[in-house]
């Protein structure tokens, strides 16, 4: 894919590589968690609509963006937990990991957040309630496209702040069985 | 002559204006990706593609005038690819009609570019949501547009099929 989402996928190797042990802070994936290659994954891209007033003068994200995404929805006994990758502009990346351990992101349900800019994490895990629209509401391996709508809320642990985010995804080909 | 350098000023900064809003002002696109599902081999092979799924835009025709409908590819290493509608129907490429195909190749410098010929078919369904209803025909205002289906003769090569899932939103500044 582009240079983006190689930049993302070696941002999040480096995340899960160094694991607890390097940066006790970042827990967004589960260190038995990691997704052996071949597993059905979706590849699109996520639109950043806007963020709520709640998250203050300083808003964290001033642009709205559109970016290549991956979703890795929980399909199966075995799996990692529901994932969404995302660029928030050029300089901001993120890993959206669901806290259910078998949940999609469809409805509601709480998350947590890797980011990293000037930093990475924030000093911390960002983690709070999402409600996503999930078309279809269950996906499984042979489902060729799904599309995401909804909004992750108390974003930096600010109470208020919530991100709007619109995506579409296709199961990506050289995953298919 | 201040006045005239003046007037040309205000001339120059009016056109300059007017053509950035005709530039914002351009055909909806809609942003996603393309997944090329299956290649047929070896008719397809002089061009190495395989399966993949490649960032993409979809560029309707909603309006009498405009350019007619494109699906535009851009692969993973500079490449550019771009199928653009010969005719008017069907309308946004939903159903079969013939196409025009150019394909940049970063490997070669080169431009191929395979037209006029009632052989670049395609046989493409294509649909959008936009709520509360769905599907309906594709809109300004569709939420997500989906493109499924076959374009043969891709890059002028007899026998060539490639099978495509494409799936696409609204960019951040809609039109």
């Amino acid at each position: 894919m582009s240079r983006n989402f190689l930049f993302a996928a070696a941002l999040l190797s480096s995340i899960v590589a160094w694991g607890p042990a390097a940066h006790a802070q970042v827990q967004c994936i589960s260190p038995n968690s990691a997704t052996p290659h071949g597993k059905p994954m979706w590849v699109g891209v996520l639109r950043f609509a806007k963020q709520s007033a709640g998250c203050g003068p300083n808003q964290f994200f001033p642009t709205a963006n559109i970016a290549n995404s991956l979703y890795r929805p929980y399909l199966t006994s075995g799996d990692s937990p529901s994932g969404i990758s995302h660029f928030l502009g050029s300089n901001h990346a993120m890993l959206i990991t669901n806290l259910s351990a078998t949940a999609q992101f469809s409805g509601s349900g709480t998350y947590r957040v890797c980011t990293i800019n000037g930093e990475v994490d924030f000093g911390g895990p960002i983690s709070g309630n999402y409600t996503f629209t999930q078309t279809p509401a269950v996906v499984d391996n042979s489902t060729p496209t799904i599309t995401l709508n909804g909004h992750i809320d108390s974003y930096g642990n600010v109470a208020g702040c919530s991100l709007y985010f619109q995506g579409v995804y296709v199961r990506d080909p050289q995953t298919l069985p | 002559m201040k006045w005239k350098s003046l007037l040309a000023a205000i001339i120059g900064l009016s056109a300059a204006v007017l053509s950035q809003a005709a530039w914002a002002q351009a055909s909806h696109m809609f942003t996603g990706v393309l997944a090329i599902t299956n290649v047929t081999s070896p008719a397809c092979d002089p061009v190495g593609i395989q399966a993949h799924a490649l960032n993409s835009v979809f560029r309707p025709r909603l309006l009498a005038g405009e350019p007619t409908a494109a699906i535009i590819v851009f692969g993973n290493q500079g490449e550019l690819v771009q199928m653009q509608e010969a005719g008017i129907s069907p309308a946004n490429m939903n159903g079969s009609g013939t196409y025009n195909g150019t394909f940049f190749d970063p490997n070669t410098g080169k431009v191929l570019v395979w037209r006029a010929d009632p052989n670049n078919t395609f046989n493409l369904t294509v649909t959008s949501t936009q709520p509360p209803a769905s599907p309906v025909p594709v809109k300004a205002i569709s939420n997500y547009i989906y493109v499924s289906g076959t374009i043969d003769n891709f890059a002028g090569l007899p026998g060539c099929s490639l099978t495509v899932n494409g799936a696409y939103t609204q960019p951040v500044a809609a039109p």
